[in-house]
């Protein structure tokens, strides 16, 4: 058992070793495919609305601010970033310490997302734009309003993952938990990397 | 023969469980072919064509009321069975999640007893003013639409014993750790319901994809896979009582 740990939190474990492994337990990723395959419906649902009325969705869209739609993306890469450094650390004994540190980081990016989400919201509403404005504004506030709910439980995740990390050690399961937290993360940042182009820019 | 061992309970549980199945089954028929409400009407209808679909399809729509009013409750029975298996596996003290599941079951079979009972009130006298036959049947798609959210104490109570470590400890143990994944994840996917009372199209619409077609499908899949599940338990429960209960005579014996 003990040489199993030691296996599974080398770094790069799996690179050298021809079989590899999943990171995260296989129920996360049922969770994560299953989010991904809504995504992937919605953004199929977005796009054939687009065709039956492309004049409006192009108006509606030149309306949206991009500034914060990069700046959203900037977070969450810079996020995911400090995710991926996090995940390094807890495996080296040497950077253990640095673990709680790298997800606040990556926590608090993510809050940012909110903070400008919600500048995002405000400012549209204050013009008298809501879901019921047009399709477009529907589909925007649906699909960001989704994704804005899955980083919501995405800090939830990293919330734990701070606590599990300021423990000296983690247990096998621990760990592949962590791990699962991690993956999730980037999940948050992947569909944001999806939906950013799609509503913001796609022309 | 002395051994007191008794199938009685594992049998009851299978019963049970065909039971809720067979009443699920059948409001579902009800609900798609009597009271045609998959896919559901458009929630942009104006009052006249609700009135005029209820005066169609008056007859066929209380008979979908009669069948629903017979089998409607059927998360019970389901649950009964759920929750009695969760109470198998919640060691250590009171068993709250499983109980927070049995509620559940019943809170939720009055979100799905209700709606074909508002609708049979359309249909009843169906040449009305339009707009109170309008308003019937409005009340009851948004009844069966907007109350998601009560359905899923039982998924959180799932997800929590599934994704605990002991739980995979007992043997024939209906909840694997992937299905507390699948159940959490069920959860957020039917948080989506209330917001049917915002918009008449699109995807949070009543009949729209994320408070419409996804709930009713992973409802079905979820009472799919976990009847699945605890028919499997079942049977390994009931092989290690026959076991059990087969040492037992011959240790008798061996004495004898």
């Amino acid at each position: 058992m003990a040489g199993l740990e030691v296996d599974l939190l080398a770094p790069d474990a799996g690179e050298d070793n021809p079989k590899r492994r999943v990171p995260g337990e296989e129920g996360t990723w049922i969770f994560i495919f299953g989010d991904m395959c809504v995504f992937a419906v919605f953004f199929c649902v977005f796009l054939q609305a687009r065709i039956s009325d492309p004049s409006g969705f192009a108006a509606d869209q030149a309306q949206l601010n991009q500034n914060y739609g990069a700046l959203n993306t900037v977070l969450l890469l810079l996020s995911s970033f400090l995710v991926v450094l996090a995940m390094r650390s807890i495996r080296s004994a040497d950077h253990h310490s640095w673990t709680p540190r790298l997800l606040i980081g990556a926590w608090f990016c993510g809050a940012g997302f909110l903070g400008v989400k919600v500048l995002e919201y405000s400012e549209k509403i204050s013009h008298g734009i809501t879901p019921q404005t047009s399709d477009f504004y529907m589909y925007y506030f649906v699909l960001t309003g989704l994704h804005a709910f899955h980083l919501i439980l995405g800090l939830i995740v990293l919330t734990v993952m701070v606590l599990m990390a300021r423990k000296a050690s983690l247990s096998r399961g621990q760990f592949v938990f962590f791990e699962g937290g991690a993956c999730f993360w980037h999940m948050v940042d992947l569909l944001w990397l999806v939906l950013f182009p799609l509503i913001f820019l796609v022309r | 023969m002395s051994a007191t061992t008794s199938l009685f309970s594992v049998k009851s549980q299978r019963a049970i469980l065909w039971w809720g199945i067979g009443l699920a089954v059948a409001y579902a028929l009800a609900l798609i072919f009597l009271m045609r409400m998959v896919p559901p009407p458009s929630a942009d209808w104006s009052a006249e064509s609700v009135s005029e679909f209820y005066r169609d399809h008056s007859t066929s729509i209380r008979w979908g009321a009669v069948i629903s009013g017979w089998t409607g409750a059927f998360m019970m029975p389901i649950l009964a069975v759920v929750a009695i298996q969760m109470a198998r596996v919640e060691t250590g003290g009171a068993k709250i999640w499983s109980a927070l599941s049995l509620v559940s079951g019943a809170l939720m079979s009055l979100f799905l007893a209700l709606p074909p009972i508002f609708w049979g009130a359309a249909a009843f006298t169906a040449d009305r003013e339009p707009e109170i036959t309008a308003l019937a049947h409005q009340i009851g798609l948004l009844t069966l639409t907007t109350t998601d959210q009560y359905y899923i104490f039982m998924w959180v109570g799932v997800t929590v014993l599934a994704l605990r470590p002991a739980t995979q400890l007992v043997s024939n143990n209906p909840f694997p750790r992937w299905w507390g994944y699948l159940s959490l994840w069920i959860t957020v996917m039917f948080e989506a319901g209330a917001f049917a009372f915002i918009p008449k199209t699109g995807p949070l619409a009543w009949n729209g994809l994320l408070v419409f077609w996804s709930p009713l499908t992973l409802f079905g899949v979820w009472i799919t896979i976990q009847c699945w599940l605890l028919f499997r338990a079942l049977r390994g429960q009931e092989d290690d009582q026959r076991s059990g209960a087969a040492k037992e005579r011959d240790l008798e014996t061996a004495f004898l």
